[in-house]
Order: structure tokens, then C-alpha cells, then sequence
């Protein structure tokens, strides 16, 4: 038997406690840290909720809570050509930081009119429309007032490439206009357009084939001075070495002629005599088989009579 | 007993509802734990306990891996309004985890476009042959400290790690070129090397040759006064001779000088009073 004291669940007192609970759970909600809130009643905005933690409502449908992402989105804005104040251009691209900061004023400047159910992300891809179109023209404004040169000036990777006031400017306009809150914005491209990017190249090209030919000049200069050294250090010493030579010879002949002299000296008759047979002996031997001297002897010549005669 | 159970159910399904909030948190964790959505703590590695859904809920963050992106690559500006192609990889921890998860919704795109940001400017404050050669170390520390500027001052909770230069390199169109460059340094080496190989074998042989000229003066001088000094002893023996019989000694001598000189003659032996006419090329 069951126990009345305790009760026993019946299905009515079940079918209690859910509807309660239902009804209960209709008027609370939570806001998350990552989000912010926006209650509707009928679809006009009744109050914005920014800080995340539990919250009361009217029942739906009295309160629907239309909630936004709250965190920052990444947004590379489209690359944009501009001019800078010298006339040459520049494919700048941006990206920014932004959130909802004011919803109420973003579901009012992004909500499609005439449409109940509100997507997040066509507001969001409203949104990043709008704010892509305002920074670029905004940069552009601010660039374009710059000689290229001034904006490739920068010192370090810690320069900011975006002129000082774009971002606040943004800012402001971004929070009156579209309830964004912008937390950064910066230049994450600085670049030339395809077209202009063809001539640099042939800039390129031609200033590195200069420094090739500088280097080959060079390489040939230093080749035709390292051997010209050689050649003339050769030569010096080639030089030397025949003056040495020549020093030796001189020497040696000067110590001969006091000899040849000494013997002249001693019996100048034999000397020039003996010298003379010398130099007969040079000049008839200095024949050769096909061109010798021809000696022509008298057959009564003295060096015969050992033939015809005998001696005494 | 049958009337026990639905109380049994009931107080299971509690006992697993409120079991629900037991959290392990692993080494290198945190956990943000959110009461209705708002952050309210951050445990780290252990175990723990929450209160179940909805009122509390909890979020895990990686804090210790090392995360990684790769912006580029990206052909970027020089200061001397050259291009050169840069790709980047960027290393990053979560240094604030609720910051890292509640400030930006892709932090990690954040981050890549930051360090882009950073190197365009890196880039175009060096020109391209610093770039090329000795400026990639400069370049990635200034990278890293410019990109970490901007992570902070946007507070994404995130700490730069590294940041690598993965390609610096001039742009496909122009590869050519700066190759040709760096073959006409090498060009310049070879060039000069091989002059100095010339000179290194050049100066040796000169100074052989010097060398081998010396000698051989010093020789032929040697030479000669060894003649010098044959001849005039042999003078003075001739001349002993010649004092003691002039007419035997000249014989002795014309006799020698016919001996040694024959065999290179051409003999004509004519009778005496023949006339010899030489034929114009003046032999007979």
C-alpha cells in the first residue's frame, strides 16, 4: 500500500511541478561571459544587458532576449588601392577589432527591416560591410594626404604604419554610427598593385645585373693586378739575377787578364806567336763536314818530304 | 518495495546531476568555471568540484602548448621600394586564459595579422640586401617584439613565443637575378684565385731561374780561370821549350796544329806554280 505520509508522486503533481519549472525557466535567463543581450517586446528593444550573470524577464511571448557574441571579431577589411599624396599607388589592407558595444543601437543600424527573426550572422556580415567601407576610406583619407617615401620611412617593426588619428577617428565613428566598439585597428598589408609591381621588378633586375657586372669588373681588376705584380716581380728578379751574372762574368775576366797579361809580359814574341797558332787552329777547325776549310798544299810543301825523301 | 523506486530514481539522477560538477582538470590546464555565464573562477590542474548546470559550467584551456600560425607569405615592401617574399611562423602560448577566451573570438587570426602587420613594417625599414643577408635574426626579434606590442595592447592574453622568417626570399620573377649576383661574387673569388695561382707559380720558376743563371755565370767564370790557368801554365812550359830549341819546338807545334785541324780539311794537293781559279761560289 503506499504511504500517504510521504506522498506519492502522482502524475497531477508531476505535471505541476514541470509547469512551474517551464514558467520559471521562460522568465530567467543567462547572459555568458562571451555574449551581450538585448531583451525584446515585440520586437522594440525594452533594455541591454552587458555584463554576463542570470537575469529575470516577462515570460515569452512577452520578452523574447535576442543575444549578440560579445568577444571581438577579426576583421581583415578588403585590400584597397589609394593614391598617395605624390600620385603613386598603394594596396593598403587593414584589420580591426571590433564588437558589439551598444546593441541595441547595432540591431538598430544592421537588422534587415521587415524581418522577425534576426540571424546573427547577416548582422554580422552587415556589419563588417560597413566598418570595412569606413576604415578603408578613412586610411585612404589619411594616406593620401603622404608622400610614399614618408610612409615607407619607418624605423623599426615597432612603427605603426597607420598614421596617428585613424584609429580614434574610426572609433568614434563606429561606436556613434553603428553601436561597434573598435579595439584595434592596424595595417596588416602595405603593398603595390600588380601592375606596378611588373616595373619594380625590372628595377630589380636591372640593379642587381649592375652589381653583377661590378662584381665581375672587379674580380677582373684584382686578376690583372695580382698578375701584373707577378709579371713584374718576375722581371725584377730575371733582372737581377743577369746583372749577378754579368757582375760573375766581369769578375772572372778580370781576373784572367792579369794572367794573360803576366804572360805577355814574360816573352811578348812566343806569346803573339803561340796566340796566332791558336787562332789558326780555330779558324781551320771550326769547319764542318759539309762546309770544311779546304787547305791547298803545295805537292813540294814541306810536310810531303817525308814521302819523296828520306832523311839526312 | 515497488513504491521505493521512483524515490531511487530520483535520488540517482540527483546523485548523477550533482556529479556532474566534478571536474579533472589535466597538467597544463585551466579550467574557467562560469556561474550563469559569468566568469567566477580559474582552477588549475587537479580535481575539482563546481555546481552542475545551469548554474555553473566550465571551459578547459591549453595553457603550456606551444600554438603555432603561419602568416604569409606575402610579397612585402623594402625601404629602397624593393619586394621580397616573406613567410612567417609564429609561435604563441596562452598567457591569460580568460582573456584568451573571452576578448576575441579567433585570437589566433588576431595574432597572424598582427605579426603580418609587424613584419611589413620589419621589412620595409631594412633594404633588401640587408634583408637578404644578414638581416633575417634582426628582423625575427623585431617581429616578435612589435608583434607582442600589439597583442597586448589588445589584450589578447597571449604570449609570442617565437617568431620564425620560414622564406626570405627576392620574388619568383626576379629569382634569376639575385642569383646572377651571387654568382658574380663567386666569379670575383674564382677570378682572383686563380690570378694568385698564376703569380704562385710564376715567382718560383723566376726565382729557379734566377737562381740557375748565377750558377751558371759562377760556373763559366770557374770555367774560364781554370782555362786561364791551364793555358798560361802551358805557355810557360812552351815557352821553356822554345828557349831551349826554337826550330824544334815550332815544328812540334805546326806539326800538333796540322794534326788537330786535318781531320776537319778538305786536303787539295797541287804541283808547284799551279794557278787555282775559284769558281764564284768559291769552292774548287
Amino acid at each position: 500500500m503506499s504511504s500517504p505520509r510521504f506522498g506519492t508522486p502522482t502524475l497531477a503533481a508531476v505535471g505541476a511541478a514541470l509547469l512551474l519549472l517551464l514558467a520559471g525557466g521562460a522568465s530567467l535567463y543567462t547572459v555568458d561571459a562571451r555574449e551581450v543581450a538585448v531583451v525584446l517586446s515585440f520586437g522594440a528593444p525594452v533594455r541591454t544587458v552587458t555584463e554576463p550573470g542570470l537575469y529575470f524577464k516577462a515570460p515569452w511571448p512577452l520578452h523574447e532576449v535576442v543575444r549578440f557574441d560579445s568577444r571581438a571579431r577579426v576583421l581583415a577589411v578588403q585590400p584597397a588601392e589609394l593614391l598617395t599624396q605624390d600620385k603613386k599607388n598603394l594596396v593598403v589592407e587593414a584589420f580591426t577589432l571590433w564588437r558589439v558595444e551598444d546593441p541595441q543601437r547595432f540591431l538598430e543600424a544592421f537588422r534587415p527591416p521587415g524581418v522577425d527573426v534576426v540571424q546573427w550572422d547577416d548582422l554580422v556580415k552587415a556589419a563588417e560591410l560597413r566598418l570595412g567601407d569606413l576604415v578603408n576610406s578613412r586610411v585612404a583619407g589619411a594616406l593620401g594626404t603622404k608622400e610614399f617615401s614618408a610612409l615607407l620611412n619607418v624605423e623599426s617593426a615597432e612603427t605603426e604604419l597607420l598614421p596617428v588619428g585613424v584609429g580614434a577617428e574610426v572609433t568614434q565613428v563606429a561606436a556613434d554610427r553603428f553601436g561597434i566598439g573598435v579595439l584595434d585597428l592596424r595595417l596588416r598589408h602595405v603593398g603595390l598593385p600588380l601592375q606596378n609591381e611588373q616595373s619594380i621588378y625590372e628595377r630589380m633586375r636591372a640593379e642587381r645585373k649592375r652589381i653583377a657586372n661590378a662584381y665581375r669588373s672587379e674580380g677582373e681588376e684584382q686578376a690583372t693586378t695580382i698578375r701584373a705584380r707577378a709579371d713584374r716581380q718576375a722581371a725584377e728578379i730575371l733582372a737581377e739575377a743577369d746583372q749577378e751574372a754579368a757582375r760573375i762574368d766581369a769578375e772572372a775576366e778580370a781576373a784572367a787578364a792579369p794572367l794573360y797579361a803576366e804572360a805577355y809580359r814574360a816573352d811578348p814574341e812566343f806569346y803573339r806567336y803561340l796566340r796566332s797558332l791558336d787562332a789558326l787552329e780555330e779558324v781551320l777547325g771550326s769547319g764542318s763536314e759539309s762546309s770544311a776549310a779546304v787547305l791547298v798544299l803545295d805537292s813540294e810543301s814541306e810536310i810531303f818530304q817525308p814521302l819523296t825523301r828520306s832523311p839526312r | 518495495m515497488s513504491q521505493r523506486l521512483p524515490w531511487i530514481a530520483a535520488l540517482l539522477l540527483v546523485g548523477l546531476w550533482l556529479g556532474s560538477g566534478i571536474m579533472v582538470v589535466d597538467t597544463g590546464q585551466k579550467a574557467l568555471v562560469y556561474r550563469f555565464g559569468a566568469v567566477d573562477r580559474v582552477q588549475g590542474a587537479g580535481l575539482h568540484a563546481r555546481l552542475p548546470w545551469p548554474v555553473e559550467s566550465d571551459d578547459r584551456i591549453n595553457v603550456t602548448e606551444v600554438r603555432r600560425v603561419e602568416p604569409g607569405p606575402r610579397r612585402m615592401l623594402t625601404s629602397d621600394t624593393n619586394l621580397v617574399l616573406l613567410s612567417l611562423a609564429v609561435q604563441y602560448t596562452v598567457a591569460d586564459p580568460v582573456a584568451f577566451t573571452l576578448r576575441v573570438e579567433d585570437p589566433e587570426r588576431a595574432i597572424a595579422a598582427m605579426v603580418l602587420g609587424a613584419a611589413t613594417a620589419g621589412a620595409a625599414s631594412m633594404d633588401v640586401d640587408d634583408l637578404l643577408t644578414t638581416g633575417r635574426g634582426g628582423l625575427e626579434r623585431q617581429i616578435l617584439s612589435a608583434g607582442q606590442r600589439a597583442v597586448d595592447s589588445a589584450g589578447l592574453g597571449a604570449r609570442l613565443v617565437a617568431v620564425d622568417v620560414r622564406e626570405l626570399a627576392p620574388p619568383g620573377p626576379v629569382v634569376d637575378a639575385f642569383n646572377d649576383v651571387s654568382s658574380a661574387r663567386g666569379d670575383r673569388e674564382t677570378l682572383a684565385l686563380s690570378a694568385e695561382a698564376y703569380s704562385s707559380k710564376l715567382l718560383p720558376d723566376m726565382r729557379g731561374q734566377a737562381a740557375e743563371m748565377k750558377e751558371s755565370a759562377r760556373a763559366a767564370a770557374a770555367v774560364r780561370l781554370a782555362t786561364v790557368r791551364a793555358e798560361t801554365a802551358r805557355f810557360q812550359q812552351l815557352r821553356a821549350v822554345w828557349r831551349r830549341d826554337r826550330e824544334g819546338t815550332r815544328v812540334e807545334l805546326h806539326a800538333e796544329l796540322l794534326a788537330e785541324v786535318a781531320p776537319q780539311l778538305e786536303l787539295l794537293v797541287v804541283p808547284t806554280g799551279t794557278e787555282i781559279v775559284l769558281p764564284p761560289n768559291g769552292r774548287p
